[in-house]
């Protein structure tokens, strides 16, 4: 679960983790948590709620004490040190803005415990203000803003204190979805333009992968898959990190010389060599239907379930031994409940070999 | 239409507390038939006009005023502190021990709670027992008959009222505002100053407004520990009623008494928001 090389031979990563074990009682809420994050680097970590992401973002900012375990940001252990002397800010969840101030004073607020003389704290609220596209909302009150643009403000008043670490928390779930979408791309180019080392938690796989350099996917605690988002998505390590993102065909069957047999579905051209008790998954988008007297045919089932996505339609075709989806483009003469069809590979390379 | 309905109810109790509040009143517009209880006519001004010229009451309205005030300062000093602890504790039978005890003194009548300040707080009582017998003292420390012993039940008395509006203001205050301000570099202390603190100032406004009101209007343990040398303005219309027979007066005192106590209030409010304004734009460092 190595990072890349830092250029330059710099050898401190922007943030390292080691060992990180928290337990509350006799439960693990995360367990021997290690990874490597380059600097200027953007992390998600993604999972279903209860998974431990979120004490893992929390213990970064120092919020929960580790039992064990090290957190090193820019070579520096950070791991003793209160929450106010961490080199780290965060966007809390529901943002966490000071009710009883101004926006500007909520930007203000880290300058001014700092320190910093009067005129300088002004100026910099005023880019921060800018840098968010909320010059004119300075002498509001948080009540009196949007959930966009309340957000925007939790994001300049931890910029403003130019922390080495940004920490976010679901940052984008209280926001309908094409705001969402439009805030995403907005963090991105903010964090890259900035170069600053961000983590966020999130449960949603659409956003982590919008997002990130770096994607951890965590299940119960544990930490799945450290990968780059393509790596998630294209080879996913475990059962879990396949079925989290999407990979609803997991076939349990035989190898048998270059093609992987699954009882009462069909025989599927093998990309690898799999062991015995493997699985075989497969995303609904690496499917296609055919006719089933075609040579392609890895199995031949009913059109059971029709649901429109979108662009695509996902069918559930019923082979004798169980169901596999498929998504398949919606145009004219797409398959109707009933029919009788085969499925095939579109893309032989999309099968993917799963220890089980 | 139909919410006016709703507001029958409450419109109708209203009315008849305002009335009974208002006849009082009235009756100072009559005058005492000398010698006896009873008033009679014809209306005047001339009780409102003794009061306005300081008709003897002004000591005991400064005194009232200056103590309640006291009290309530007091009460929110000590009172602060227990409800934050209340309010903040990991420890869930912690919180719910100290709030039964609070219900607790709030459920023991107020008789009841005098006669045991009484046996703690005598020349032979408890307290001073004790010191005698350690030796701290030769003399015994006169606590009770005077105003020192009326204000430590008085503020023994205002205390629960004070936490359990207060507890439930700082419960409000979200830990992750705290957590926020911990985040951007403030320390515990700073932190409470300019987060947690000004959050539940409403509600330490609201108890302080309840104390003050229950200070002003204190009249059993003045009466009962005070031995008569303690004298607040409830005792002095209770004696301007059962003592000098003038009811017209005492009527005019408790009205001249309630608009000071309103104007006490106003104050507070007002005093509140501009602290709540200055917080607003960051101007407290």
């Amino acid at each position: 679960m190595i990072g890349e090389k830092e250029p330059g031979g710099i050898s401190a990563a922007g943030l390292e983790v080691s060992g990180l074990t928290k337990h509350y009682g006799a439960h693990a809420a995360i367990q021997q948590i290690g990874f490597r994050l380059e600097r200027g680097a953007l992390l998600t970590l993604l999972g279903p709620s209860g998974c431990g992401k979120t004490t893992l973002l929390r213990a970064i900012g120092g919020f929960v004490a580790a039992d064990a375990g090290r957190i090193l940001v820019e070579g520096q252990d950070i791991g003793a040190l209160p929450p106010e002397r961490r080199p780290t800010a965060t966007v809390f969840q529901g943002y966490a803005l000071f009710p009883h101030m101004s926006v500007a004073a909520n930007v203000a607020y880290g300058l001014k415990m700092q320190r910093i003389p009067r005129a300088e704290i002004a100026g910099r609220v005023r880019d921060a203000l800018a840098a968010v596209q909320l010059s004119a909302m300075a002498e509001r009150m948080p009540s009196q803003l949007s959930g966009g643009q309340q957000q925007r403000v939790a994001l300049a008043r931890c910029l403003v204190v130019r922390p080495r670490i940004l920490l976010l928390d679901e940052p984008f779930s209280a926001l309908d979805r094409n705001l969402r979408e439009e805030m995403q791309v907005e963090l991105r180019k903010l964090q890259q333009r900035l170069g600053i080392t961000t983590v966020v938690v999130t449960h949603d796989q659409q956003e982590a992968f919008i997002l990130s350099d770096w994607v951890a996917v965590m299940n119960a605690g544990r930490l799945h898959q450290f990968d780059r988002p393509a790596g998630v998505y294209d080879a996913p390590a475990t059962r879990f990190v396949a079925s989290f993102t999407g990979m609803t065909n997991l076939l349990e069957g035989q190898a048998e010389g270059q093609e992987f047999v699954v009882p009462g579905i069909g025989r599927f051209p093998l990309p690898a060599a799999a062991p015995p008790g493997s699985l075989l998954g497969l995303r609904p988008g690496a499917l296609r239907l055919v006719e089933p007297g075609d040579p392609a045919a890895c199995a031949v089932g009913e059109v059971g379930f029709v649901a429109m996505t979108g662009a695509e339609a996902l069918c559930e075709i019923a082979c004798p031994g169980g169901a596999l989806q498929v998504a398949v483009p919606r145009r004219p003469g797409a398959p109707v409940t009933g029919a009788r069809v085969g499925v095939a590979l579109a893309e032989p390379s999309q099968a993917v070999v799963l220890a089980a | 239409m139909k919410r006016n309905l709703v507001a029958l109810p409450a419109m109708v109790v209203l009315a008849v507390l305002a009335g009974a509040y208002g006849s009082f009143f009235a009756t100072g517009l009559l005058r005492q038939v000398p010698g006896t209880a009873s008033v009679a006519g014809p209306l005047s001004l001339d009780n409102y006009l003794r009061f306005l010229a300081g008709g003897g009451q002004v000591p005991v309205f400064l005194d009232t005023f200056g103590f309640a005030v006291l009290l309530t300062l007091i009460t929110a000093l000590i009172g602060y502190p227990l409800a934050y602890f209340i309010a903040r504790t990991e420890s869930r039978f912690l919180r719910v021990f100290f709030l039964a005890v609070l219900v607790a003194t709030f459920l023991s009548g107020s008789v009841t709670r005098a006669y045991g300040w009484m046996v703690i707080l005598g020349n032979r009582g408890l307290l001073n027992s004790l010191l005698l017998n350690a030796g701290l003292i030769e003399q015994p420390f006169r606590i009770l008959y005077r105003q020192l012993g009326v204000g430590i039940a008085l503020v023994h008395f205002l205390l629960p009222f004070f936490v359990l509006t207060v507890v439930g203001g700082i419960r409000n205050v979200p830990r992750a505002l705290e957590e926020a301000s911990r985040d951007l570099g403030c320390g515990p202390a700073r932190t409470f100053m300019r987060v947690t603190l000004p959050l539940s100032l409403p509600a330490v406004a609201e108890g302080m407004a309840l104390s003050l009101a229950l200070a002003l209007s204190a009249f059993l343990f003045p009466l009962m520990l005070g031995g008569g040398r303690v004298r607040l303005v409830a005792n002095y219309i209770y004696d301007q009623i059962f003592v000098a027979f003038d009811i017209p007066f005492a009527a005019v005192v408790s009205a001249g008494f309630l608009v000071c106590s309103c104007a006490a209030l106003l104050v507070m409010a007002g005093l509140q928001r501009l602290l709540l304004r200055r917080f607003a734009t960051g101007g407290l460092t």
